[in-house]
Parts: C-alpha cells; structure tokens; sequence
C-alpha cells in the first residue's frame, strides 16, 4: 500500500513510553504545550524564513469598528488577515457556539485581496457561520472582547496610564476566539490546498497564524481606541506588558471528537513528543549551558503555574501542588550533576517519583526544551495523510483479528459493561446547531442516533461477536455480511497495526468521563496553556501569551 | 451551490448513515463522493438516487470464491469489497450492479493499493485508473443502467490522469434532498439538552 515513508531519525537507545501509560485521559487531560507545539512550530519558521509582517489596511473608526488587513510575505506566497470589528450589543456576547453575533471576525485569505475581495469578505465574515466562503479563504474566526479587561484598558491608556498588570496577569487577553475554522467548512479552503505548501502544511499551521495575527489585531485595536478616546495624553502599552498579552479561546465539545475520529493524527502528534522525550533522556550527559537553560525554562514554568487561575475546584487543587512540585523539581534540576548519569533521564524519573501527574507531564515537556537541533525535526513527523493510511486489508481471518484486539485492545477489560456508569452517556450531534454533545443515555432521547465513538464498548462487543464466527472466517467476508462492524474492524486493524498511539484508553461513555481532558491534550499540542475548565464540557485558555509578535521576531526569540 | 471537497465528503458520508447505510460503509461513500467530485464527476444526482433505492437493493456475497448477487447489487458492498480485497484480484467479473459508476472510486482505490492500474469496463464503456489511483483520461459519460461489469488489473500504460477539480457544484434540489438525509443522523434537541449536552450555563460573557 502506498504509506508515506517516514524520515530516518535517530533511534533512541531509551523505549518511549507505553501507550498504556500515556493515552490514559489523566494523563492527556495534564498535557502541557511543549517546543514541539503548533505555535511554536510557526513561529520557529517564520523567524527563520524571514517572514515580513505589515498592516496595509487600517480603517477603523473612533469608537473602534470598521476593518483592516495585515499581510505576510512567506517569500514563498503572501498571505492576509481580514479583520473586521462591529458593534456588539452586551447582551449578544457569548462565547456558545450559538451566538450569531461577535465584536470581531477574521477570514486568513490567500493571497492578496483586492478592494472587490475585501468587500465581498466584510459581507460574510461577520455572519460566520451564515455566510459562504470561497477557496480563496484559509480559515475563518471570531473573538469577542473580554469586558473585564478592553475596557479598563482603553480608559488606562487613553488617560495616558499604564493598565493595572495585575488585571492583566489575571485575564491575560483582550479578546477570546470562539472557533477558528479551517477545512474546507462552510466553503472555505480544503486542507489539499496546503499540503504541499511547507509554510502551512504542518497540522494547524494557518490556524496559528490567524491567531497569531488576530492578537496584533486585538492589541492595534486598544490602543487605537485609546487614541481616539484620549487624544494626545494617550499612551502605547509598554512593550513589555504587550507581550504579557495573549488571545484567548473558548472551546467545548465541538473539538472532543476530533481526536477520535482521527486517530492517525493522534498517534503521530504522541509519537513525535513521546521520541523527543526519549531521545531526551537518552543522552549520557548534557552541557552546561544546556542545564541552564533547563533551569531557565523550569523557572519560566513556575511564572505560568503561578499566574494560572481558574474558577474549576478540581483544577485549582491541581494547580496548587504543580506550584509545590515545580519548587521540587528546580529543586532537584539544580542538584542535577549535568555531567554524569543520564541526567535528564534522572529527572524524569524523579519527577514520576516525587511528583504529581500535573508536574510529571509539565516536566516531559520541559525537558526537550534546551535541546531543539535534537528534537524539532519530529515537527515534520506530526502531518498525516489519513487518506493513504486508510485501508483494511479483507484477508485476515477472524482468528488474527482477535489476536490483534487481544494485543492493542487489552485494556477494554478493564471496564465492566454490565455496569450501567460505564454507557451511561452517549455521543450526540444537536440537529439545531450541527455540533458534538454528550447525553445522559437513560435519561434523554437520541442513543438511537450516538455517534461512533464508544470504541471500548464496541471493540468488546465485537471481540464477543467474533468468537462465534469460523476462525478462518476472513475481514472482508464477515464485513460482506455484517457491514456494521466495518468501522469497528477497520479502525482496530489501523491503529494496532502501528498506530498504538492513536486510541484513548479509556471509556468515553463513562458516568466518570471529563471531556475537557480530551480538549487539553489537543490544545497543549496547539501550544495552549492557562488551561481554565468551565465546566465537564468547555473550558478557556490562551494562546501566544509572552511570545513575540510577529513584527519583533528574531531567530533567538522564536527558538 | 459550489462545495469544497470536505464538505462533499462530510454531507455524503452524513447523507449515507442518515439513509441507513453502517457507520463504516457511510464513511467509503464520503471518500467515493469526494473522489468522484474531485475527478469532476456529477456524484450528487447519482448519490440521490441510489440512497433512494439503497434500502431494496442486494448485497452480494461470496460463493466458491465468486462475487455473486441477485441483481441488482448494491454498488457500495461491492465497491467496499473490491477495496477490501485490493490485490488478491487480478480479474473480477461482478453481478448487474445498480448505479455501476459509483464503483469506480473503489476500483480506484484498489489501483493505488495494488500499485498497478485497473480497467473498468461495464456495457457502456471502459475506462482505466492510474496506479496513483486517478482517473484517466476521457470523462465517462452519464452511467446509470445496470448491467454486469468488468474490474481488471492492467498492464497497459494509462493516458495521463484528469485534472484534478477543488470544487463540486450541486443543484439545490440534490443538496436538500442530502441535506435532509444529513439530518437523520442529529438529535432535535430542546432547551435543557441545550445547555446540559454543551456543558453550558455558566456566565460566559465577562
């Protein structure tokens, strides 16, 4: 079959981790954004590439609406943000998938849009979902302001004052995206179109890069409505309290699934930070310089957990002891003799002694961090053609396909389906607004039409099944006849094939289930953090907080 | 309306399970429609119909290694099956099967798994798939009649693939009618599974 061909990498001499123990959701809901992340990702290539950042557009009145445009040249292409900002009605501000009005909505166009184009954009892009889009649009977006925050801030600056940086560290943005959309949804660009495009066709690349864009936006914005309001005592916020500033996103069930329904994606995003930690604690000795910039980025971890607040009783326990534990671990990386022993290795493995799980993946992630000419060559590993990988191969008897679910599915057995807490909930989409839910099965309307994505139960229903059938009995003939176990098989002979990374290992129908640990595992590898659980089901966080802006990249500071 | 290639894989694959067809034959007749929108084929008008007559329709089976039905067959069992057993074949004669051109995203699947390219021919004409798994060149004409048909591993050179389209236009009248389909697999929701099933509620606004 036609499989793309990874690139040779160096073997590590240290195994990865087992899927056992890392694609368990206690341990994917303490994911923390590592060097391999998405943002990190493109700001590492556009310092290096040289991208060029300017703002051709700036129409934008002195109440702080109308529209702009901010271009980046590639070298390769040139590409554009649209933006436009609007008047909300405080009342219409919410950050549900339901709302249909925003303060603010971005389209990433390819190319360069003339005046006709841009026209064109400002009577969709602020209708989001209601409006039609063209190839010509990469993704589209929206944020509404954070109240607690724009306001003050404008009325700071324009009275020629600094804002409050405890407010600041305490919100941490001026405007929250609601969904960022990309993939051909609602008539904009396939993902096709990018593929073959290196400064985009990594996972998410023109997601990060509206993002990116969008927090210029939300920043040009304030202090232009600063200006206008304050005339000449108006004040520009210090470029170091700028960079204290974030965009922030709200996200819900909506993304849940995606992890499931794309489970090659998966395993090569776990695969790729997995090798770099092996790789990691692999090395016989480090440099010195390298333990001081462990150190550093442990330090810099203690400055996150110490500003990350939430409302979410169970998180905020969480965070109380990472501030504790991340004392422990600069603690013992200070003692670390960087010269002797495998020291990385040392204290990984004192982290998993001594620490908690939120420290012990915080600690994964920060040590790749000193070492990117070993690790960030895996970034080109994270892309997917799901397509070439989709096939099932019909020839396999019924005996190899149990020996298969024996081998990567052991860990069905650990859940009692009898138990009515173990299907108590069920995976929906809401006809009204085409999203992901999750019923109560005994409670409500609508198991008849669950989505596909009980894999534990229905890989033990169908372990039950096959051991009716003739062992001898081949996938193609037992699909022939029963067709719906097609996706169950096809996905067990997928994943255990070579994707171990690539099924969460644990019951998605569970009373237990907290579905905010699946969105934390996908927005870590997005490079979020500030993680701020709402509820089970949505949660904020914010993204490029204390990261450069696009026109102040250097190669040293994007690294 | 003119539709990106996802949302022509989506809305098919949506509009198949909606129909009644298995979560895993849904998902074969998103990537078959994406493909025939892609080589520039007309997949909506034929995808109505054949959900509107998927329910009577056969499936085959195998007897003494034989693809066999009582015609006329469902192209999306026999197209999952040609796929399934991508290089096992050389040559398979198949059962009168309803709508024979949606069997050609399948063969041509089975080409790139095969590595080597297939010639399709049924009564009203052949054509081949490249190994890469493209359709080459002239465009085939409207299909619709049953009749048996032919999927043959080749030798011969292919002529150059299609070029390959990013956009499938459809009538309106297929898109309701698909659309509507689509929804059969959401649940109508009210207030309280509103705001229970999203997890919402809190204050959201600040």
């Amino acid at each position: 079959m036609n499989r793309p061909v990874p690139a040779p990498v160096p073997a590590p001499t240290r195994a990865l981790r087992a899927p056992d123990e890392v694609m368990r959701l206690e341990c994917l809901g303490a994911s923390h954004p590592t060097r391999l992340s998405f943002l990190r990702t493109l700001m590492r290539r556009a310092a290096r590439e040289g991208w060029r950042f300017t703002r051709p557009l700036w129409e934008i009145d002195a109440e702080g609406y109308g529209r702009a445009v901010y271009r980046v040249d590639t070298g390769a292409r040139s590409y554009c943000l649209v933006a436009f900002a609007h008047y909300l009605q405080d009342e219409r501000r919410t950050d549900r998938v339901i709302a249909e009005a925003w303060d603010t909505s971005y389209a990433l166009y390819d190319g360069v849009p003339d005046t006709a184009e841009i026209e064109r954009l400002e009577a969709n892009v602020p209708r989001q979902e209601a409006g039609r889009f063209t190839a010509r649009e990469l993704t589209l977006s929206r944020a509404n302001k954070s109240v607690r925050l724009f306001d003050s801030l404008v009325a700071r600056l324009a009275r020629g004052a600094m804002p409050d940086e405890a407010a600041i560290e305490a919100v941490g943005y001026l405007m929250r995206t609601t969904a960022v959309y990309g993939n051909g949804k609602f008539g904009i660009a396939d993902r096709d179109v990018l593929r073959d495009r290196p400064e985009l066709g990594g996972p998410f690349q023109a997601e990060m890069l509206t993002v990116w864009l969008i927090r210029s936006f939300t920043l040009d914005l304030a202090e232009h409505c600063a200006r206008a309001l304050g005339g000449d005592r108006a004040v520009a916020l210090e470029p170091r309290l700028r960079r204290r500033i974030g965009v922030g996103n709200s996200t819900g069930l909506g993304m849940a699934p995606f992890l499931v329904r794309h489970p090659t994606l998966l395993h090569a995003w776990i695969h790729a930070r997995e090798t770099a930690l092996a790789r990691v604690r692999a090395l016989p000795a480090i440099t010195p310089e390298d333990h001081r910039l462990l150190l550093a980025a442990i330090d810099r971890a203690r400055e996150v957990a110490g500003s990350w607040a939430t409302i979410d009783a169970v998180q905020t326990a969480r965070i109380a002891g990472l501030r504790a534990d991340l004392d422990r671990l600069h603690e013992a990386a200070a003692r670390l003799d960087p010269g002797l022993d495998h020291p990385c290795d040392r204290l990984y493995r004192f982290a998993c002694e001594a620490l908690g799980m939120e420290a012990r993946e915080y600690a994964a992630a920060l040590l790749i961090e000193p070492f990117g000419a070993l690790v960030d060559d895996l970034t080109e590993t994270m892309a997917v053609d799901e397509d070439a990988l989709w096939h099932m191969g019909g020839t396999l008897p019924a005996r190899d396909l149990l020996a298969r679910i024996d081998d990567a599915y052991g860990w069905t057995g650990r859940i009692d389906f009898a138990d009515p807490m173990s299907d108590a909930r069920f995976w929906y989409v809401s006809a009204d607004k085409l999203e992901p839910r999750l019923g109560e099965r005994r409670e409500e309307p609508g198991a008849d039409r669950e989505q596909p994505l009980a894999i534990a139960r229905d890989v033990t229903r169908l372990k039950a099944y096959l051991g009716t059938l003739p062992p001898e009995r081949t996938v193609a003939e037992i699909v022939l006849e029963r067709p719906d176990w097609r996706h169950v098989i096809q996905r067990v002979l997928l994943l255990s094939r070579d994707h171990l990374y690539g099924e969460v290992r644990d019951n998605l129908l569970s009373a237990a289930l907290r579905p905010i640990d699946l969105l934390r595992c996908k927005l870590a590898f997005f490079g979020a953090d500030q993680f701020d659980p709402r509820s089970d089901r949505w949660l904020r966080i914010s993204m490029f907080r204390g990261a450069p802006f696009p026109e102040e990249l250097s190669a040293g500071e994007a690294a | 309306m003119d539709l990106s290639l996802n949302e022509v894989e989506t809305l098919a694959a949506k509009a198949a399970r909606g129909a009644g067809c298995s979560w895993g034959e849904a998902d074969e007749m998103g990537r078959a429609a994406r493909w025939l929108a892609r080589s520039g084929l007309a997949f909506a008008p034929m995808l109505v119909a054949f959900l509107g007559v998927h329910d009577s329709l056969a499936r085959p089976r195998v007897v003494d290694g034989q693809l066999t039905a009582t015609a006329p067959a469902c192209p999306l069992a026999t197209g999952c099956w040609l796929v399934d057993e991508a290089g096992a074949w050389t040559m398979v004669d198949l059962p009168d099967v309803a709508f024979p051109l949606l069997l050609l995203p399948f063969a041509a699947r089975a080409a790139r798994l095969a590595g080597r390219p297939v010639r399709f021919t049924s009564r009203e004409g052949a054509w081949t798939l490249t190994a890469l798994g493209e359709l080459a060149g002239d465009e085939p004409g409207g299909v619709r009649s049953e009749g048996q048909s032919r999927v043959a591993c080749t030798d011969d050179v292919p002529s150059p693939a299609r070029p390959a389209h990013r956009r499938a236009a459809l009538e309106e009248a297929d898109l309701r009618v698909l659309q509507a389909y689509a929804l059969k697999t959401c649940v109508p929701e009210s207030e309280g599974s509103r705001i229970r099933g999203a997890g919402g509620g809190g204050t959201d606004d600040d």
